[in-house]
């Protein structure tokens, strides 16, 4: 039929450019630039999310973070990141293109909110353990995947963990390129993001890693600020205010706002104020279940410095992992207590450019959302509360 | 935890994976692309009731390769038109050269393409520049002539974006030749900056689809500075007789790729084989230059004005 189709087709690997048949059961979700589809590769019946870019509207043709996924995850193939098992151009009224991904049931973030699970600290340490072993595999391809929380690790039906929505991601830069600070949503973004860093690495990955690690063990958000000042202030307030003794060069950062003239004349208020690193008393009392070698991991990935921050090989080396427990198998993770809705729930990431990422059976939403601000209400609270 | 290589990983990306040949394979692919061109054109040809009695010349594989590297250079100029930089810029002509191992310029013109691939791949690369200011810089170049072919060009690219080229690892040879010879920094700076160009005429043949960018990267540097490349590489691998041998191998088979490609097309040839893929695409306009040609016996002038008037058609973007 069609008389353009390509002559030479990719054929040292089946997957991405293979021309296989999908077909769409249910649409499931739509956000600005996607729609989401539940549907079956028809030669294997296996069952598969379709996220079907829309165009027409987006006056520079494809858009970035659908470039971004593609590129990315054709080239990350790893158990701990999303598969993207096909991609495909529609044909019919209006071309669109198809990205088929794996189908995957449920995220990080509302397995934290169930509050009918509860977690142990081997299942806290399966979920570090497969976030950091994608993570790993990502900065080895020297990628930057850069809005990693909660809702971005999906959960297969066998309870394996899967980076995704690479929306975002991108290559570290060669010494001659700049990037944008406006990067990872704000409760994960590290410091030196907030600071207007243009020449970051893949720490900022390390520090979100760790923000989500604490959230595992409190079971709500590390640092929940509300604005992106309010993120800096409960940042350093955690954390202590960095120095150029605590950290070279963070005064030069465009963004850094400390003055120490105007403050040491005395309280000058909380938003220019200078908060000294917490103790190791005071972080055993915020994480009070944590081992010792817990919280030196921990500390060691929400360390301000970037440059003194770990990085992924050293995570995967480090004594919490060889420490007991042992991880929990995945299989054997807890799972979401009530999974009727299992079916109603297709998961392909958050999707910063408005893409929900997932739909709720009817009537959950508004529920959901209520609970969602009263949340919001009440991290608040916890947040002045912990670090008071 | 699985203990691959850096290999294993260069292995496992779509640039191995889709886009690696042998040189046997790399012109098999190309003779099928053009021999099955020419098939879809003369069907084509024929179902318009335009028989064989003035037949169209076809273009040869090797008209075909030499029409798509002009266009890369032209990619080249519009990147500087753009500032973007040198990686951009290669992802863009990586881009051009691998859309016409899946399609030939007859079926696509590559002065059409030629700008969806620099769009797509500043989209790719982080260098995202709206369609407006795009098509501002360029004469005869509308929105929908980029967008339009996007949706092929992914397509034709096996929807793979990710192209490794050889400036990462020069800079990566750069720092450890300093770490090996602290003292020859001036000399290995010269390489650098010579070895990016090399890397950059590279571009030109067809050592990307053969080649992986660390031995592109060393090539280009050994191109720069012989002697230097010669020293490290006994430094480094002296006690391993076999691999250098290898790695020199290596290092000549590509040096005589992008040598072979050093050369600029001379512009008379570019010109004849875009008059001729003219014809190829417009039949209709043969049959009318025959009839030209004939009256142009009688007529001296009519012949020249049409050249022309093909000349600035194909030309345009010059």
């Amino acid at each position: 039929m069609d008389e353009k189709a390509p002559v030479a087709i990719a054929k040292k690997r089946p997957g991405v450019g293979r021309r296989d048949r999908y077909i769409k059961e249910r649409k499931v979700g739509e956000g600005t630039y996607a729609v989401v589809y539940l549907g079956r590769q028809l030669s294997t019946s296996r069952v598969i999310a379709i996220k079907k870019i829309k165009v027409g509207q987006f006056k520079d043709g494809l858009d970035m973070s659908a470039i971004r996924e593609i590129k990315f995850l054709s080239e990350l193939r790893h158990e701990n990141v999303i598969e993207l098992v096909d991609v495909f151009i529609s044909s019919g009224t209006s071309r669109s293109l198809n990205l088929v991904l794996e189908y995957l049931s449920a995220d990080l973030e509302m397995v934290i909110k169930d509050r009918s699970i509860v977690f142990t600290a081997a299942d806290i340490k399966s979920w570090m353990r497969m976030t950091i072993a994608g993570l790993y595999h990502c900065h080895r391809h020297n990628v930057l995947h850069r809005d990693l929380k909660p809702n971005n690790l999906l959960l297969s039906p066998s309870g394996h963990l899967k980076l995704a929505d690479f929306g975002l991601a991108r290559q570290q830069p060669g010494p001659y390129d700049v990037m944008t600070p406006t990067v990872v949503t704000r409760w994960y973004r590290a410091p030196e993001l907030l600071l207007g860093s243009k020449t970051y690495t893949r720490k900022v990955d390390i520090w979100a890693v760790g923000a989500i690690f604490a959230e595992l063990m409190l079971r709500t958000p590390y640092l929940p600020g509300q604005t992106d000042l309010d993120q800096l202030d409960l940042t350093f307030r955690a954390l202590g205010t960095p120095t150029e003794q605590t950290w070279p060069g963070v005064s030069l950062l465009p963004d850094y706002f400390y003055d120490p003239v105007k403050t040491s004349t005395a309280d000058t208020g909380k938003k220019s104020g200078v908060y000294l690193a917490p103790s190791r008393d005071e972080m055993r009392m915020r994480f009070s279940a944590a081992s010792e070698n817990a919280l030196d991991l921990l500390c060691q990935m929400t360390t301000l410095d970037p440059a003194k921050r770990i990085d992924t090989r050293d995570v995967l080396g480090s004594e919490y992992f060889r420490e007991y427990p042992r991880p929990t198998q995945p299989e054997l993770l807890p799972k979401l207590s009530k999974r009727d809705d299992t079916e109603n729930d297709v998961k392909v990431g958050s999707n910063n450019t408005g893409f929900s990422g997932t739909l709720k059976r009817r009537g959950k939403d508004d529920a959901n959302s209520e609970a969602n601000k009263e949340r919001e209400r009440g991290l608040a609270g916890i947040a002045k509360k912990l670090f008071q | 935890m699985t203990a691959s290589t850096d290999d294993d990983l260069y292995r496992q990306g779509s640039q191995y994976r889709v886009w690696s040949f042998a040189a046997a394979e790399l012109s098999s692919i190309r003779e099928k692309v053009n021999r099955h061109a020419i098939a879809k054109i003369k069907k084509e040809h024929a179902s318009k009731g335009l028989d064989d009695d003035q037949p169209v010349e076809f273009l040869s594989v090797e008209e075909e390769q030499d029409l798509v590297l002009y266009y890369c250079g032209k990619v080249q100029d519009m990147a500087g038109v753009f500032k973007l930089p040198s990686h951009v810029k290669a992802t863009a002509i990586s881009y051009l050269k691998r859309f016409y191992l899946r399609y030939s310029v007859m079926d696509y013109h590559p002065k059409n393409v030629l700008h969806t691939c620099l769009f797509l791949a500043a989209k790719a690369e982080n260098h995202f520049i709206s369609i407006e200011s795009f098509t501002q810089l360029l004469a005869k170049v509308t929105p929908e002539s980029i967008l339009e072919l996007e949706f092929t060009v992914v397509q034709a690219l096996s929807f793979t974006l990710m192209v490794h080229h050889a400036f990462n690892p020069i800079h990566g040879y750069f720092l450890d030749i300093q770490s090996v010879f602290p003292a020859r920094i001036d000399e290995i700076g010269a390489a650098h900056d010579a070895a990016r160009r090399f890397a950059n005429d590279s571009l030109f043949s067809d050592v990307a689809f053969m080649f992986t960018p660390p031995q592109i990267a060393l090539a280009a540097l050994a191109m720069a500075n012989d002697a230097l490349i010669k020293d490290y590489l006994d430094v480094k691998f002296g006690g391993q007789p076999g691999l250098l041998e290898q790695l020199n191998t290596v290092i000549t088979n590509v040096r005589t790729h992008i040598e072979e490609r050093a050369q600029e097309l001379a512009k008379e040839r570019v010109v004849a084989i875009d008059k001729k893929l003219y014809f190829v695409r417009n039949p209709g306009k043969l049959r009318k230059r025959k009839a030209d040609d004939d009256l142009s016996a009688v007529n001296g002038d009519t012949k020249k004005v049409m050249t022309q008037k093909v000349e600035d058609e194909v030309i345009s973007e010059s």
